[in-house]
């Protein structure tokens, strides 16, 4: 059991983006419907970054960059199915609908 | 604008141009535009002053290299909004500041790429797309009034490319793989040097004003140089410029129709493979300069939520880099 109130982050962010997606939004116009609209948005990415484990860094990054420039990496297949593995696990948080 | 500024533009005007009413049509940190109507001995006009911010910091092009190039375009049968009256001395309303003829039509991309019949319909008007193209990259290095470009070196513009988008990662400290990844695929199938030409470098849905007929005016010229024509066509048929449409062509229509109307206008084939890799390019670029807005939120040097959610968009496009590059 945890000691933490419940609905926890994630749930609050839901409940709190569908109501104002449901009962707000609709009632507003123009730029104020535009900033509410970047609000959904928001509570949108920070709900599904909160219902799930953080992507790691990629490994050594500086490295890796200087290597990649240097030529090292080439033709390099299982270096990139790394990177795009790692843009996928971001882009579950970001921007789902590009998966 | 106030009732001080107002006197002294009309003081400036020509002979025979009478000011009416004044509207600011948009407001930007770095320009304003406002929406001037006129009677020019005796006929009303619909005109559009632009102007610098008073408190503008950024290093944007100069009113004067912009009345340039609208001028050479308009010149070059570009559908620009015909510029008129330029003014380079600040005394006048406190900035430097041109007029040119105001133009009807919708600029908004996500109406755009909804529109099955702006500029004719989709194929009709990509395929007028590809004709304005032609047009801007008719003119080349050399042409009279825009010496202020900064010559073109002679390196491939790809490899140029390259590097500037390297010098802006390294100064902003930004350590991305996926970018890199990217860039040195660029810079591996860089094509060499072709025809130079003048390139809008922001050609795409969104700068372009429209009506149901077609292209009323290319807009936003702040970023033309001189370059490769296939920058702009890589740039226009970019994934991140199409707005969640299937069409290719800026969400607006088909590639083919783009192609055949350049090539017949311009009599430059097209190579479609150079188009694709200035299409990751632009990818590249528009990360690159998310993550310089997203800095500019983070740093708390201007909290914004747009800004914060353009963070956001980078592994969108880090994936569509991962995509074009295996």
């Amino acid at each position: 059991m945890s000691d933490m109130e419940q609905p926890d982050a994630a749930s609050l962010l839901e409940i709190a983006r569908e109501t104002l997606q449901r009962e707000v939004i609709p009632q507003l116009l123009g730029d104020a419907r535009f900033k509410a609209l970047m609000v959904a948005n928001a509570m949108a990415i920070a709900r599904r970054a909160a219902a799930q484990p953080p992507v790691p860094d990629l490994a050594d990054a500086p490295a890796l960059v200087a290597a990649i420039r240097a030529g090292a990496h080439d033709d390099d297949a299982a270096l990139a199915a790394r990177l795009r593995a790692h843009a996928e696990a971001r882009c579950r948080i970001s921007a789902p609908k590009a998966l | 604008m106030d009732d001080q500024q107002r006197a002294a533009l009309q003081a400036w005007l020509p002979q025979g141009v009478r000011l009416g009413d004044m509207a600011q049509l948009s407001g930007g940190a770095i320009q304003q535009n406002w929406g001037v109507t006129v009677t020019v001995d005796g006929t009303a006009q619909s005109w559009v002053l632009r102007m610098d911010s008073a408190a503008t910091l950024t290093h944007s092009r100069p009113r004067d290299e912009e009345f340039a190039l609208l001028r050479a375009a308009f010149a070059a049968g570009v559908a620009v909004p015909e510029p008129l009256h330029l003014c380079t001395d600040t005394g006048v309303i406190g900035s430097a500041f041109f007029l040119m003829r105001r133009v009807e039509g919708v600029a908004s991309a996500h109406r755009v790429v909804r529109s099955d019949t702006l500029g004719g319909g989709r194929s009709a008007l990509a395929a007028e797309l590809g004709r304005q193209l032609a047009r801007i990259h008719a003119i080349r290095p050399g042409h009279p009034g825009l010496g202020f470009l900064r010559p073109h070196p002679a390196e491939p513009p790809m490899r140029r490319f390259v590097a500037e988008m390297r010098a802006h990662l390294d100064a902003a400290c930004h350590v991305r793989p996926i970018l890199e990844f990217g860039l040195r695929h660029l810079e591996r199938h860089a094509p060499p040097p072709a025809d130079v030409v003048l390139c809008h470098n922001d050609f795409r849905t969104g700068n372009i004003m429209l009506t149901e007929h077609g292209v009323t005016g290319v807009l936003d010229w702040e970023f033309a140089a001189w370059g490769d024509p296939h920058e702009d066509l890589g740039w226009l048929c970019a994934k991140c410029w199409r707005f969640g449409s299937p069409h290719e062509v800026g969400g607006i229509g088909p590639r083919a129709a783009l192609y055949a109307a350049y090539t017949a206008e311009s009599g430059r084939a097209v190579d479609d493979a150079q188009v694709r890799l200035w299409e990751l390019a632009a990818t590249i670029r528009w990360a690159v300069i998310a993550l310089s807005q997203a800095e500019r939120h983070l740093s708390g040097a201007e909290p914004s939520l747009e800004l914060a959610l353009t963070g956001h968009i980078v592994p969108e496009l880090e994936l569509d880099v991962m995509r074009a590059v295996a």
